[in-house]
């Protein structure tokens, strides 16, 4: 799953200035006060969750699930947990 | 190393923020990006007040979906039956309003449409003139191209090639599209920046020139020296063979459109000469080559030499090779010249060539076509400079004509090129775009002549240019330009005597100049040097009508008229 979020936020990497880029590790803000990230990005963002999920294994998350479960997802190391969670069941 | 700032208008009727923010992580250019809400095309192309008009751009960026200009189009989307005169109409208006803001940028680039998901279709009813999705797309294109193609600042990218570059699954976000309203995804939109870059890169005459060869396993398959020409793996019935003569032949018809070919092969000469002269199934003869070096020496040393026989920089130059021991080399002996990675697999070398976007040229002059044969006549001339110890007498037998010329409106192109490529005899390194090139010469107070050579070899077209701006009798030399391949023959010499024939004309008893150093010029100062007319380590310079004598070998020169316009 690491390497799913890692690769997805290379990819929204590429189209933020330098100082909204994300640094990976897993106290990395993403919905909280804290995070640089505007509503159009975090969209970006789990788009490519979306398509590197699908690719890895067929794994599907629906942004539906991502709006309900918005308070999981305040890090980079909460949304792991979240995914982690999810795909187990 | 990004060197190039690019100021872009981008006007588009999808949400364009993914491709702004690519656009801006550009490693080539530093993109400044000048944008409209989008979907607010035809508002902003009609109003010439709208914020976006205010400052003059390079380029202007229109991209939008068929259905958002032909409201007729959009009828075919439920399966309405349509009236084709009517979508005709729709695209008219839409390249009249394009045409109303040509003048706010210097070039204005518009995609091609493809609809803005994927549509597999109904495979009949696709191609019916009254409700065909694919016949309807295809006749606007059609009309863009016709109603843009005439104006020469007017450029179409092929939105069609990014998707079949990506795949369509892989082109289109449906996601994207219902959540932010951007149909693509990044990688389409990569291609996009991939293309933009490059064709503006090509426009300011940055374009890669020389394109250097390997021939064993690049050129056609096998080692010419173990198995004999007749064994080699070329055309005929086999699907190497075949492969590796579509990639001669797209080779081939790059070079008809001005890139020159050189070969740097480790092979005996003999054998290898043998192989391109005898094989049937050839598609490029030695005489596409200017030149080579087929030895077993280092084939950087060899680059090198063949970059220098043909005055040619090492930034305009492409190497292909199979082996990656000979390109790491290459890489690390000459980092200028760009070395791409060839397939391994000698199939994927026509899809690999044709991906390389280095040589597209956006326009292609007459010079361009010749190129190839003028480098050649240019390999004949250094070959007689070796017989003769002296170089006047060198100059005396090549029996040169020079002609000064006033601009032509035919020559701007040319001109242009010059300009934008020329960087070793280049006073001022100014690079200038059609538009900024065309108020230049249409202002009074400046002047401009070309200068074109021949010799008894053949004629080398437009090699140099001149132009100076006067001012209340005060004269500013502005470029002096000539290019390499014709530095050294004392053509620069009777540059110098027609400035100060110049100053004689119009009873001035100096002009000024100002040398401006890059990288890459030192050529033209130690030129001025050596005349004394600049001194060391000094940028600002004088040429006296009276003095600064020159050596003028004998040349035959004509020149214009110098009376006032």
């Amino acid at each position: 799953m690491k390497q799913v979020i890692k690769k997805s936020i290379i990819e929204l990497n590429e189209m933020l200035p330098k100082e909204k880029k994300l640094e990976i590790k897993d106290t990395t803000p993403l919905i909280s006060e804290q995070s640089n990230l505007e509503s159009i990005d975090l969209v970006n963002l789990f788009v490519n969750l979306e398509k590197n999920l699908k690719e890895k294994g067929d794994f599907i998350l629906t942004f539906d699930e991502i709006i309900n479960n918005i308070d999981q997802l305040k890090t980079i190391g909460s949304l792991e947990n979240f995914l982690i969670k999810k795909f187990k069941k | 190393m990004k060197e190039n700032k690019v100021s872009i208008n981008i006007i588009s009727s999808f949400n364009n923020t993914n491709f702004s923010g690519l656009l801006k992580s550009s490693k080539n250019f530093t993109w400044k990006i000048n944008e409209v809400d989008y979907n607010q095309v035809f508002q902003t192309l009609t109003n010439s007040k709208a914020k976006i008009w205010k400052k003059q751009a390079n380029v202007t960026l229109i991209w939008t979906t068929p259905e958002l200009i032909s409201s007729e189009f959009k009828k075919l989307e439920n399966g309405s039956v349509i009236n084709p005169k009517k979508i005709k109409d729709e695209v008219d208006y839409f390249c009249s309003c394009i045409d109303s803001i040509k003048k706010y940028s210097d070039i204005v680039l518009v995609p091609n449409w493809i609809l803005k998901y994927q549509n597999e279709g109904n495979l009949t009813l696709s191609y019916s003139k009254y409700s065909g999705l694919e016949y309807n797309l295809s006749t606007m294109n059609q009309y863009l191209y016709e109603k843009l193609g005439k104006e020469k600042k007017f450029y179409i990218l092929n939105s069609l090639k990014w998707l079949i570059n990506c795949g369509a699954p892989k082109a289109y976000n449906s996601k994207l599209w219902y959540l932010m309203k951007n149909p693509f995804s990044s990688d389409f939109l990569k291609e996009a920046i991939y293309d933009l870059e490059n064709l503006y890169t090509s426009i300011r005459g940055q374009n890669k020139k020389l394109l250097i060869l390997d021939l064993d396993d690049t050129l056609w398959g096998g080692i010419v020296g173990d198995i004999g020409w007749k064994n080699l793996r070329l055309g005929g019935h086999d699907h190497l063979g075949e492969a590796f003569q579509d990639f001669q032949t797209k080779i081939k018809s790059l070079s008809k459109n001005g890139l020159l070919l050189a070969i740097a092969s480790k092979n005996d000469e003999k054998i290898a000469t043998e192989a391109i002269k005898q094989h049937p199934e050839m598609i490029l003869s030695i005489n596409d080559f200017v030149t080579h070096r087929i030895n077993w020496d280092d084939k950087a040393k060899n680059i090198s030499e063949i970059v220098s026989e043909l005055n040619i920089g090492l930034q305009s130059v492409v190497f292909f090779d199979d082996n990656p021991v000979e390109r790491d080399r290459v890489k690390k002996t000459l980092p200028e010249v760009y070395v791409p990675d060839l397939p391994k697999d000698p199939s994927d070398y026509l899809t690999f060539l044709s991906k390389l976007r280095c040589f597209d040229a956006a326009h292609i002059s007459a010079e361009d076509k010749v190129r190839g044969k003028l480098y050649k006549v240019e390999s004949k001339r250094t070959s007689l400079k070796t017989k003769f110890k002296s170089l006047s007498r060198w100059i005396e037998t090549l029996k040169l004509e020079i002609s000064i010329e006033n601009i032509k409106k035919e020559n701007k192109p040319r001109c242009l090129q010059l300009l934008n490529k020329t960087n070793q005899m280049n006073l001022s390194t100014r690079r200038l775009n059609e538009q900024e090139f065309a108020n230049w010469i249409n202002k009074k107070s400046n002047y401009l002549w070309t200068v074109r050579a021949k010799d008894k070899f053949g004629d080398y077209g437009i090699i140099g240019i001149l132009s100076l701006s006067m001012e209340n009798k005060i004269v500013h030399i502005v470029d002096f330009i000539l290019s390499c391949r014709v530095v050294g023959r004392g053509i620069e010499n009777v540059l110098v005597e027609f400035l100060k024939d110049f100053c004689r004309y119009y009873k001035i008893s100096k002009i000024n100049g100002k040398y401006k150093k890059t990288n890459k010029n030192s050529l033209i100062y130690e030129f001025l040097k050596k005349l004394n007319i600049i001194n060391e380590n000094k940028s600002s310079f004088i040429i006296l009508s009276k003095k600064n004598n020159v050596d003028l070998p004998k040349i035959k020169v004509t020149k214009p008229s110098l009376r006032k316009r």
